[in-house]
């Protein structure tokens, strides 16, 4: 049994996900992070170990977090719970690191999916740095993915 | 028909209940990690389908499996591995522990019904 990548790169990855699980088109964009204004931003991140080394890391306005939310559920936007809509950006994260994981071309394991929310924040790996990529307009909103590599074995 | 769905994430139970509603899954109940899956077997063997997701905390999807496979009043029911997880060494795993079949995610519907079809579960997909 043989699986190859569903996709070339990390953007067209994005696009298969929204577009299979949200069904909004994407346009890609410049990279806005939490770190960058005072908004309410959710982040998802999955670490990946083994022969590959980091994490993959979903930065989503809270808008569009409870906006995605409703739309995959057929909910009201008053409806959606902070709980609920942490839960969505978090499987989210989990299917985009299980699409990119292929890509990056080793036997490597994902973790469970952690989820932070809050306003100016920022975080990585240890010994980490950005190894790819990308942000994306939804409607009014906007996302960022980014590939943290981590540089060296941390113990 | 009925259904057990094991996963974790509260929307991709939503996501494949919906799917299994659609297609004529009458009874779906759900379980967020194994042991819960579990313990819903133990109380009721009568289940045609379980899709079970790989990586959850608690119990992972490959012991449940492997729990599943274990208990002969279970064997009519099939085993769809609906996860992330796509290293082949580790589907293999799977497979051979005694899952029926496999997709990975992000799966449309008709993905999800392609599989159900092969195992004799499918059905036309209502709106």
């Amino acid at each position: 049994m043989a699986f190859a990548p569903k996709c070339k790169d990390l953007p067209t990855a994005i696009e298969m996900i929204w577009k299979s699980m949200v069904g909004v088109p994407l346009t890609r964009s410049g990279m806005r992070t939490p770190s960058d204004d005072e908004e309410m931003w959710v982040s998802g991140v999955v670490q990946i170990l083994g022969e590959w080394n980091g994490a993959i890391r979903l930065d989503c306005s809270w808008n569009l977090a409870q906006a995605v939310t409703a739309r995959m559920y057929g909910i009201e936007l008053a409806a959606v719970t902070p709980e609920v809509a942490c839960d969505t950006v978090a499987e989210l994260a989990n299917v985009v690191a299980g699409m990119v994981k292929p890509l990056l071309g080793s036997r490597s394991h994902h973790s469970l999916p952690t989820v932070v929310r809050g306003r100016g924040y920022d975080f990585t790996v240890p010994h980490g740095r950005s190894f790819e990529q990308c942000g994306f307009d939804c409607e009014t909103n906007y996302f960022s993915v980014t590939i943290l590599q981590r540089a060296k074995a941390n113990g | 028909m009925r259904a057990l769905v094991v996963d974790d994430s509260a929307l991709a139970r939503f996501r494949l209940k919906t799917f299994l509603n659609k297609v004529g899954f009458s009874d779906i109940v759900e379980a967020s990690e194994g042991y819960e899956a579990l313990r819903c077997l133990e109380s009721s063997h009568d289940f045609d389908l379980a899709m079970v997701d790989w990586i959850m905390p608690g119990m992972q999807g490959l012991e449940l499996i492997t729990a599943i496979r274990s208990d002969h009043t279970l064997d009519s029911m099939k085993i769809l591995l609906v996860t992330t997880e796509s290293d082949p060494v580790e589907v293999q795993r799977a497979l051979t522990e005694g899952a029926d079949d496999y997709v990975a995610k992000p799966c449309s519907n008709d993905d999800l019904n392609q599989k159900l079809t092969s195992m004799g579960l499918g059905n036309t997909l209502q709106n």
